[in-house]
């Protein structure tokens, strides 16, 4: 196990590379000369000037890259345009409030999607199996915007159950800490804050959940289904197992690695969603972040922004990867080795 | 004579499917008795597998279902009792070994693990001394490898794995092993070596074995009783040494003649001609008439019954039978 986990990190290697290139590349993509256009039209020559050398665009590509490369090893992310704050400190409450958020939107779609997938293989073909498959047909076709201004009005308004924006009620009194709201408030024990913080949170994951949930759900089934249908299936009735741990054990086990795959790719997308949700539900995410500076032309917030949302994106499936290989034996002594 | 452990009588077991009723199984009777090795032979398509697994009431439902007869197991009529009652049975009582032994183990979890779990569903017992059954069972099959429970499926050849899946259907001492074509999969040296095996748990636990194949070579080497199934239908039932040296049943003949002999330098096999009949359309009279060369004209009108020919041996065949009264409809 631990060559093969050596053996992935090593292939992450080019695929860093290439992203920090094409981060890298954002700035230089813009036409003309970019610090003209950051700054717009109506900049004096010593503004224009400021920019460049903040950006260091003075220097030749290759040097500007391995300075750039040099930054980020050091956890420099570069200085907000607008804020002068820097980008490395700014980003994390951003940071966790979008970690936050898809942490628990992946917990709910998984945690039903399985399950619902799992009940209808068992069941199959009973009412249960087909309202379980219509709420997946509806769920995947379902937009997050619609779905999301829908439970605005639906529990928010009409109901009233339900914060409709924000992760806190804002006249609560609360020291943020590690910036996961539900945690900080468990760690100062304010029980209080911690019953709003999830409040706020349930809509938004809900919104930002139910697509992956209905894929999760579908894949689940199917993919149940097929190993219901396998030799050493039968071999584990024949042996006198009760149908819950056939189901639970012998095929859910098998049954969860093309999940898994599904689980990853979702997890990936859910980030992109993620940039919608918290424009909705007026969640303070690195979507937001990256919506507003996109908006205020902050190209060094735009590039490290995208940087830090592709570097989760691999190491989730770096998380998948292995996980792949926890669950399955056979994938460490494969073609891999 | 000896007890019956196993007690088929007149089993119809139909697979409701779109295209209409197959009779997979169609009225057979038979009896395994107590450390008896009894051979279950047919070709392909027969119903030998799905005989075996309406034992075991491993039959997929739907589309599968016993519509009519009994599987009385030590006394127990096993298609009448609940699903509960049939799990305690099966893999403490009765085991089942399957043709696959490759696909037959789950991959995901070890030898150890899917051993110790035979014994932990029908026993209390705790891990460690499941684990020492385990070892010793495996022991029994010629496995004494160190660190064999530790190991995943994919870890061992197919050969290996079939013991693995023997071992698992002898952990606890069954009453009853059905093997489904235990050696199909194997290559020849490692099949004489699993019936070896087999033969000798029979002979030591006094378990009684019904085992089915489609080679009648593996059937002369391991069982005492013989039945040849054709088209869901038992077509002749006898001892070892009458059916090897006077089948009756054209179709035994034909399998008979189908075995590779070594003195014979003919460049091709024998092999029976024409093909099993498509379960949706049997022919009406004789199920073996469009095949048979003996085929008389009331062998395609009316259907001959299983009846003896001579003490404890059974034949379905108009060649041997009085003909009473010629058929109602004469062509
Ligand atoms: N799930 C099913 N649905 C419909 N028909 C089935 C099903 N399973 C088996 N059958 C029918 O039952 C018949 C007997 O099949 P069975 O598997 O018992 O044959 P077999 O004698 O074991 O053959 P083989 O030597 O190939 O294993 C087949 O003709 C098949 O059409
Ligand atoms: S009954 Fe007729 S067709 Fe059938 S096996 Fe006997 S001789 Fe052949
Ligand atoms: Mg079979």
């Amino acid at each position: 196990m631990i060559s093969y986990i050596i053996r992935r990190l090593i292939m992450l290697i080019p695929v860093l590379i290439g992203m920090s290139i094409i981060t890298f590349s954002v700035v230089h993509a813009i036409p003309g000369d970019p610090a003209r256009t950051i700054v717009g039209d109506k900049a004096t020559p010593a503004q224009i000037q400021e920019i460049r050398e903040n950006l260091g665009l003075d220097k030749p590509a290759y040097i500007q890259y391995f300075t750039y490369v040099k930054d980020i090893l050091r956890g420099d992310l570069g200085t907000s345009l607008i804020t002068k704050q820097e980008i490395a400190k700014e980003i994390k409450p951003f940071l966790a409030a979008t970690t936050e958020l898809a942490v628990v939107a992946m917990l709910i779609a998984v945690f039903f999607g399985v399950n619902l997938g799992i009940l209808s293989a068992w069941k199959q073909n009973s009412w249960f199996d087909y309202t379980a498959m219509l709420i997946a047909l509806i769920g995947v076709s379902m937009p997050i915007f619609w779905l999301g201004l829908m439970e605005q009005w639906f529990f928010a308004q009409e109901l009233d159950l339900l914060p409709s924006n924000g992760r806190l009620d804002p006249r609560m009194e609360f020291d943020a800490i590690t910036n996961f709201y539900s945690i900080d408030a468990i760690i100062q024990g304010n029980w209080y804050a911690f019953q709003d913080a999830i409040l706020h949170l349930i809509l938004p994951a809900v919104a930002l959940g139910t697509i992956p949930m209905a894929i999760i759900a579908r894949m689940t089934r199917s993919s149940m289904l097929e190993v219901m249908r396998s030799d050493y299936i039968r071999t584990a009735r024949a042996k006198g197992l009760g149908e819950f741990w056939v189901v639970y054990k012998h095929t859910l086990k098998n049954a969860f690695i093309p999940v898994l795959t599904v689980v990853g790719l979702q997890l990936g997308l859910l980030l992109g969603g993620a940039v919608l949700t918290e424009t909705i539900f007026s969640w303070p995410g690195v979507g937001r972040y990256i919506f507003d500076a996109i908006n205020a032309r902050n190209y060094p917030v735009i590039q490290s922004g995208i940087l830090i949302l592709a570097t989760i994106f691999v190491v989730i499936n770096l998380i998948v990867d292995l996980l792949y290989a926890w669950v399955d034996p056979r994938i460490q002594y494969g073609k891999g080795d | 004579m000896t007890q019956t452990v196993l007690e088929i009588a007149e089993l119809q077991l139909h697979f409701f499917t779109d295209k209409g009723v197959v009779k997979a199984v169609d009225g057979v009777s038979l009896e395994v008795g107590r450390g008896e090795v009894v051979g279950l032979v047919g070709e392909s398509g027969c119903g030998k597998s799905v005989t075996s697994l309406a034992i075991m009431g491993l039959i997929p439902q739907p589309p599968g279902k016993v519509v009519a007869g009994s599987i009385q197991f030590e006394g127990v009529d096993l298609t009448k009792i609940s699903q509960k009652e049939l799990r305690k049975i099966r893999g403490d009582q009765v085991a089942m070994i399957f043709q696959e032994p490759m696909t037959s183990l789950n991959p995901l979890f070890t030898i150890g693990n899917q051993l110790i779990e035979v014994v932990r569903i029908h026993r209390k017992v705790n891990k460690s001394e499941a684990r020492k059954q385990a070892l010793e069972m495996l022991r029994q099959v010629g496995i004494s490898r160190e660190g064999i429970l530790d190991d995943y499926p994919h870890q061992l050849s197919g050969g290996m794995r079939q013991r693995v899946m023997i071992a698992m259907a002898m952990m606890l001492n069954p009453k009853l092993l059905i093997a489904d074509e235990p050696t199909t999969a194997l290559d020849v040296t490692i099949q004489a070596q699993i019936l070896d095996l087999m033969k000798n748990l029979n002979k030591e636990f006094g378990t009684s074995i019904l085992f089915i194949t489609h080679d009648l070579g593996v059937v002369a080497e391991m069982c005492d009783r013989i039945v040849v199934m054709y088209a869901g239908q038992i077509v002749e039932q006898t001892d070892r040494f009458r059916l090897f040296r006077n089948p009756k049943h054209p179709y035994t003949q034909g399998l008979m003649n189908s075995i590779p002999k070594l003195e014979d330098k003919r460049e091709r096999l024998y092999s029976i001609p024409g093909q099993v009949p498509n379960p949706h359309q049997m022919p009406s009279g004789c199920r073996f008439a469009p095949r048979c060369e003996y085929v008389m004209d009331i062998c395609r009108v009316s259907s001959p019954e299983l009846l003896a020919v001579e003490e404890g041996h059974l034949s379905r065949c108009f060649l041997h039978q009085e003909v009473k009264e010629v058929a109602t409809t004469s062509t």
